[in-house]
């Protein structure tokens, strides 16, 4: 493979993303998406721990689950990294689906480009309006929700956290996108699996709370451990050198090692499949 | 999303404690059943969005909304036929998930008079089908209809108190919620299913309702008029 060649068009595929959002779907949209419904999320949440725990916020339960004493900080954390879940697990099978309506979808695999380099850059694309969201909710959350770190927070290990939950949860985007060629339905694709990632991922609680059969559920998913490697690092302040942090992020490590190049064959698989059955621009 | 919501009560307390606080505050026993009905009428509003809501705007992405606006029908006669349909459609899902979420949570009900229980469905389906008829005639006078749609839920979703009563809002977000009709079918619901309320304890949310009615099949009356004649004078009306 021609690593310069992958890059280039993987460059290429990266600018007409943003591009395509900037220029036909709109920023405010874009944003107000990225954002708004985070954000709720997160109001929500406040009203929610304002009627149970009264002004103070505090609850002895919460914190002997989770050893954190702000709610509103484990939950900011947790829909901060919805946007993630959107840009990377959705964002390729939304370009397929953009171009299957376009009427473009055969033009662009049909040319000799690598279609992997493309699907990244296109989940990059998203993935720089799933960091902006990212970064205003956690700035929401510390200027209007009164979030406070009980530590110093560790930037470097919730950073490595947030790598490796991109790339794990990028195998579940190749195959989103494959199974696209056939589906067709995208969006139902992503409403079915949000809610369900939510759910299972302890975005909105803390996972120790579902009944047996969900935690297995819950630890077989990888944002479940980058979700809690990441509120480790940004509110107890846990470093690399924690051993909890090193077997969530060991475990991230792992899963990518196995889920990326299997998410890869399972997209390559369905692209060669679509293109036999003719499929690729049908929708 | 449904569980989502009952779990976040549940990660900070028990169920009894947290019951006993929603009973104490706001006269409901049970918060699952709070949070069940809440979330069957915002999903029925879900419903008239993307389908009443977006119909116009389908009708432009096929190509067909030209066509539909030089046909001598009655255009408010299409947006109605379009808000019912929707609501047969999504009736059939809302009613699993209602039967569901009452299997799985518990609702608990305390029924004392069916007839308010009819009477809250009803008005709140026939408000709900005039939303959906005021945003297809607005959706159609922008080109980010979905987006639009998309942008709504989550406000709506909150400050319309799916999942908590809107009395637990400050006061000055309670403003928000009152003009919003998803509210009224909210409130007129859980009185009628989770407080033993009867027709006269839910009148002020089923007029509430009647006249969000009304007014948005007036607005969107007014709006679909405007939109047709814009339409015709710049000939972009199939552009999207």
């Amino acid at each position: 493979m021609d690593i310069s060649y992958a890059a280039r068009v993987m460059r290429v595929s990266f600018i007409s993303e943003l591009k395509l959002v900037t220029r036909y779907v709109s920023i405010p949209g874009m944003l107000g998406f990225n954002i708004a419904v985070p954000f709720f999320f997160v109001l929500s949440s406040w009203i929610v721990a304002n009627i149970v725990t009264g002004p103070s916020g505090y609850s002895a339960y919460f914190t002997s689950l989770t050893g954190m004493t702000d709610y509103l900080a484990f939950v900011t954390i947790g829909f901060a990294f919805n946007t993630f879940i959107f840009s990377t697990a959705f964002g390729g099978a939304h370009a397929i689906r953009g171009e299957q309506e376009q009427g473009t979808a055969e033009l662009v695999f049909l040319t000799p480009s690598n279609k992997i380099a493309w699907l990244m850059g296109k989940m990059f694309g998203n993935q720089v309006f799933g960091i902006f969201g990212f970064a205003v909710l956690l700035g929401s959350g510390f200027f209007l929700f009164g979030y406070r770190p009980q530590a110093s927070p560790d930037i470097a290990a919730a950073s490595v956290a947030i790598v490796l939950s991109i790339a794990a949860m990028a195998a579940l985007g190749f195959v989103l996108a494959g199974i696209c060629f056939f589906a067709k339905r995208e969006e139902e694709l992503s409403q079915v699996l949000w809610p369900t990632f939510t759910f299972f991922c302890g975005l909105a609680f803390p996972v120790q709370i579902l009944p047996s059969w969900g935690q297995t559920i819950a630890y077989l998913i990888p944002l479940t451990y980058g979700v809690d490697a990441t509120r480790r690092a940004l509110i107890l302040g846990v470093g690399l050198a924690d051993l909890v942090m090193i077997q969530d992020l060991l475990m991230l490590l792992v899963q990518v090692f196995v889920l990326l190049p299997l998410g890869l064959l399972v997209f390559s698989r369905l692209e060669r499949e679509a293109r036999r059955t003719g499929v690729l621009g049908t929708y | 999303m449904l569980a989502v919501n009952i779990y976040s009560y549940r990660a900070l307390g028990t169920d009894a404690s947290i019951s006993s606080i929603i009973s104490r505050d706001f006269g409901i026993s049970n918060f699952a059943g709070m949070i069940i009905i809440g979330t069957i009428v915002y999903l029925l509003y879900n419903r008239l969005l993307w389908g009443a809501g977006i119909s116009l705007q389908s009708e432009r992405w096929m190509g067909t909304i030209e066509a539909l606006f030089v046909t001598p029908a009655n255009r408010m006669t299409v947006l109605f036929a379009c808000g019912v349909s929707s609501l047969v459609e999504g009736a059939w899902w809302v009613g699993c998930i209602f039967a569901t979420s009452w299997m799985i949570f518990g609702v608990e009900p305390s029924i004392n008079s069916w007839v308010a229980i009819i009477a809250g469905i009803l008005s709140t389906m026939v408000a709900l089908i005039s939303v959906g008829v005021f945003f297809a005639s607005f959706f159609v006078l922008t080109r980010a209809a979905d987006q639009m749609a998309s942008a709504l839920q989550a406000p709506i979703r909150f400050f319309s108190g799916v999942v908590f009563p809107v009395s637990a809002l400050p006061q000055l977000l309670q403003f928000v919620s009152y003009v919003l009709p998803v509210t009224y079918g909210i409130q007129a619901m859980r009185k009628a299913v989770l407080t033993g309320g009867d027709l006269s304890s839910i009148s002020f949310e089923l007029a509430s309702l009647y006249v969000f009615a009304l007014v948005l099949t007036v607005a969107g009356y007014f709006t679909l008029r405007a939109l047709e004649r814009q339409a015709k004078r710049k000939g972009t009306l199939y552009m999207y």
